[in-house]
């Protein structure tokens, strides 16, 4: 360790600190995979960020004469069923399933983590009522739940956003009082209490770390969920409105002419399966690099 | 003079689908500053829940418990805070007892931060005294728990417990999950703590050679009753109650010359939810006859020597 | 009793075993040319402590090793005659739980919870059917069950109905329901409660008294040793530190760390205010010390301890002992 023996305290709680953090981008560093996930990611961003600099044609521009034209030079993707340049769509609709996706998951695991932790430290009754009303939200089709949600807010990019998260808030939850009721049972829980940890402590600062694994991991894989979820509420009008263009809801559109134009639903399909991988790599390298135990 | 720790009929029953499970039932027993206290008995004999039960893990059910004199069995709030800080616990599993993901130093730290009362020079300095004073390298003080064994691992536990210089420890199990050799390293530094810091120690163990060696006094718990109790000594020399004899004669010893004559029990331990009234080891005692089905009392058979036997006298 | 007439060898014969973990691409030296032999009838103690190796040998014998990461580098381990590292996997099945069984140490997590205990006793006994062999498992699984204790009623109950001891006999049950010849016991007692162990250890012993069989135990224990065994081996970070019948080692324990290993047992009989631990750490197994491995912990080690692998001396008593400094220890010890 760099600081020497003699260091002042303050000096030392900063160098833990920082070398806490240090550690964790060291080891995240040295995972390749993770690596690649953060560099598709970036680009991706990139991409979608200066879409409306690189984008060949505007993307809402319709062409019936060009219509469902294999991918060539001039459409590298080619164009879709009213003629649209599909790779401008594609870049163009990064910058919503993206946001969505991400924005989604992060919003709903705030309530999530608060619900299943309080779920799962205080358990008995506190849990019985929480996971009872969980269970209720989760009889109602996912679906039917955020239409729900999307007709009450109205249309839009920040309501889509709000009735997925809200609709996801449930798994996320339940995920997690399910892993705070395993770890609860280790001594190490009952030695906070005995130095006097305040609940708060307990549940913030030793349990949530050590629950933190499987929700990350299940963060990732909800972010492609998300992606095609949003798709089913602009399909019915109540998610993000067309023309703007969104990797969801391009593949729900270019279902009817898989026979015939496949190009369709290639393009948008990879754009999220590769966003998804790359989270997912990035998602595996971050658990393993916030675990001590697999240090080296 | 006033023992640090004194208990009166305390008793701890957890609620199960099949009724009250007994775990601490009417326990009674107290220990001078400076002493240890050994409590022995087979797994599931509640000796582990009356540590926790003292030191208000576990809330006790019934009884009092008095801390230098002064009854805490209800205390609440800040006061229970307070009192807390006089008493601490070592655990036995020195692998589940640290959170996984804090360094050593600030497991060692931490109760010093709770408590609010230093800054942070002196949570450092405290802290590094603390290290050696368990004797853990002061490198090691950026490393994780997994990245330590077993014995160094219960010292960080020590540490952890000494940091709020308690009066009175609970010692559940602390070297049973160690080798012969490091367990050993634990008992003497555990000892050494006790004579330099004139600590308490309540003593919680399965092993018989073990809470000979440690304590000046020893409880032996059956079903959550205490079946006997007096120094250290007299119940290796003088074993009363028929469940002590077939305790002690059932520790192989490593004298193969002279093998100890065992008396096998049969039978396990019963199921301690919903007792019979009656003494609880009957089921298995080879001395027990209809008088055993009435509750027992404890009895003093002679000066410091508590059984709870009704047919000490013919047993003997 | 029934000699070994095939060869010369004793009924179970290690020679120089040597195995490897590969872990974070370290190599583990988990045991280090191990040499061991057990007559039939026969109990003999392997005593060492976490990590010495002790689990790895048994599971070697076996031939149930992580087919990951483990690797058994060399040695033979003889049978009746018969060298099992070299056999077919599918004639090593044929042995394993009908001529060799394994007591493994947590009875808890050794059963099937979602099987009946009867059930998973009659099915060791219908996999180990010899064709034309008409035994009925149910009805050999019953007897399995009496013979260890239990009522043949509880034949349709599950492991969470029976207690860790009831578990364990359950445990034993299985081991020897094909009336294997030997029988590698790793810790058979170590999750039990006293009066359990002792009831436990004299099953085992009972058994073992009317089928003949041969036992490894591996222990941490002195006191089980004492009890159960006839022959010692102290094993110390992969390899064999003293070896002789249970009366040599206990009466003249000469290795260092053997001596050691009965000084840190807080002693039954005698009053001492401190107890004599060993100090320091078992070696790390990837980076074992050129010489002896307990060299870096051992009080009396010179610079011939360190230099190079000690050899096997016999000691006065005529059992074995890797110190090349024994003689001068038992001077000094007096």
């Amino acid at each position: 360790m760099p600081e020497t023996k003699t260091a002042a305290a303050p000096v030392q709680q900063k160098a833990k600190k920082k070398s806490e953090f240090m550690r964790v981008m060291r080891q995240l560093s040295k995972n390749k995979l993770a690596m690649v996930g953060l560099a598709i990611l970036i680009i991706e961003i990139l991409l979608a960020l200066l879409a409306p600099y690189i984008i060949p044609y505007d993307y809402a521009k319709m062409d019936v004469v060009n219509a469902f034209q294999t991918p060539s030079a001039a459409h590298l993707f080619g164009t879709d069923d009213t003629g649209r340049d599909i790779f401008s769509r594609v870049l163009y609709g990064g910058r919503y399933s993206i946001t969505t996706g991400i924005l989604a998951v992060l919003i709903s695991l705030v309530p999530g983590i608060v619900i299943g932790a309080i779920a799962g430290y205080f358990g008995g009754q506190v849990d019985n009522i929480i996971m009872r009303i969980l269970d209720i939200i989760q009889a109602i089709p996912g679906m039917l739940l955020m239409i729900v949600i999307a007709s009450v807010l109205g249309p839009g990019f920040f309501n889509t956003i709000i009735a997925l998260s809200i609709s996801s808030i449930p798994g996320s939850a339940r995920m997690l009082r399910a892993q705070m009721l395993k770890e609860r049972e280790n001594e190490y829980i009952e030695a906070a209490q005995s130095i006097n940890c305040s609940k708060f402590r307990i549940i913030f600062s030793h349990l949530l770390p050590n629950c933190m694994s499987p929700m990350i991991v299940s963060s990732t894989m909800g972010v492609a969920q998300t992606i095609t979820m949003a798709a089913g509420l602009s399909f019915i009008g109540l998610g993000i409105q067309p023309p703007t263009p969104e990797w969801g809801a391009m593949l729900s559109d270019a279902r009817q002419f898989m026979d015939q134009a496949p190009h369709l639903i290639i393009f948008p399909g990879l754009a999220i399966a590769i966003t998804v991988l790359a989270l997912n790599f990035l998602g595996d390298g971050l658990r393993d690099a916030l675990d001590p135990k697999l240090k080296n | 003079m006033e023992p640090v720790i004194r208990v009166e009929h305390l008793k701890k029953y957890f609620a199960t689908p099949g009724g009250p499970l007994h775990a601490v039932d009417d326990v009674t027993f107290s220990i001078e500053a400076g002493k240890t206290l050994g409590v022995v008995g087979e797994s599931g004999c509640g000796k582990s829940t009356l540590g926790r039960t003292i030191i208000h893990l576990h809330e006790s059910t019934d009884g009092k418990i008095f801390l230098d004199g002064r009854d805490i069995t209800r205390l609440k709030g800040k006061e229970l805070r307070q009192a807390r800080e006089k008493m601490q616990i070592i655990f036995q599993d020195p692998y589940s007892s640290i959170d996984p993901r804090k360094t050593i130093s600030s497991t060692v730290m931490e109760p010093l931060k709770v408590s609010g009362r230093y800054s942070r020079k002196e949570i450092a300095d405290k802290t590094a005294e603390l290290m050696s004073l368990v004797g853990i390298d002061e490198r090691l003080r950026l490393a994780y728990p997994h990245e330590l064994d077993g014995g160094r691992r219960q010292r960080v536990g020590i540490a952890r417990a000494l940091a709020l210089d308690p009066k009175f420890v609970v010692c559940d199990e602390p070297v049973s999950a160690l080798d012969v050799s490091i367990q050993a390293q634990v008992l003497n530094l555990l000892k050494k703590l006790q004579q330099d810091k004139g600590l308490t120690y309540m003593f919680v163990t399965h092993d018989m050679s073990v809470v000979r060696h440690i304590s000046d006094d020893i409880c032996v718990m059956y079903l959550g009753q205490v079946v006997e109790k007096c120094p250290s000594k007299e119940l290796f020399a003088m074993p009363l109650h028929p469940y002590t004899k077939a305790l002690l004669s059932a520790i192989p010893s490593t004298d193969i010359d002279n093998p100890t004559k065992r008396e096998i029990l049969k039978g396990e331990l019963t199921s301690p939810i919903n007792p019979k009234p009656g003494c609880r080891f009957a089921a298995r005692c080879p001395f027990a006859t209809e008088a055993c089905e009435q509750p027992q009392v404890q009895e003093e058979v002679s000066p410091g020597h508590f059984v709870r036997c009704c047919r000490i006298r013919e047993v003997n | 009793m029934p000699d070994n007439n095939k060869t010369q060898l004793p009924f179970l014969d290690i020679k120089d075993l040597v195995v490897e973990y590969v872990s974070d691409g370290e190599i583990v030296h988990a045991v280090n040319g191990v040499d061991l032999h057990l007559e039939r009838g026969k109990t003999l103690g392997l005593v060492g402590e976490t990590g010495a190796g002790k689990t790895t040998i048994a599971k070697s014998i076996l031939r149930i090793l992580p087919d990951v990461g483990a690797k058994i580098c060399g040695g033979q381990v003889h049978l009746d005659g018969e060298n099992l590292l070299e056999l077919q996997e599918v004639d090593m099945r044929k042995i394993r739980g009908n001529k060799i069984s394994m007591i493994f140490q947590d009875p808890m997590t050794a059963l099937n919870p979602v099987q009946t205990v009867g059930d998973q006793i009659a099915e060791v006994v219908h996999l180990h059917l010899e064709h034309g062999d008409h035994t009925d498992p149910v009805a050999r699984a019953k007897e399995m069950l009496e013979i260890v204790g239990i009522p043949a009623e509880r034949y349709h109950e599950y492991p969470h109905q029976f207690s860790g001891g009831m578990k364990q006999r359950v445990v034993i049950a299985i081991a020897l329901a094909c009336n294997p010849d030997l029988l590698l016991a790793d810790e058979p007692t170590t999750a039990l409660d006293v009066t359990i162990q002792a009831q436990v250890l004299d099953l085992i012993g009972d058994l073992r008294k009317k089928y003949n069989t041969a036992m490894l135990l591996i222990t941490h224990d002195m006191g089980v040793v004492a009890q159960v065994c006839d022959d010692v081996a102290v094993i110390y970070a992969g390899t064999i530190l003293e070896y002789g019948t249970k009366r040599q080692v206990f009466k003249h324990p000469t290795h260092p760390y053997t001596i050691g290993l009965f000084g840190a047992i807080p002693d039954m009989n005698e009053d001492e205010e401190w107890l004599h631990p060993i100090d320091g750490l078992p070696p790390d197994p990837t980076n074992l010390p050129k010489g002896c491995a307990f060299s870096p912990r051992c009080p009396y080690a010179t610079d011939e301890c360190r230099k190079e692998p000690i050899k096997i001396y016999k000691t006065p008593d005529g059992h074995d002992c890797r110190c090349c400094r024994m003689g001068a220890i038992a001077k000094k010890e007096g």
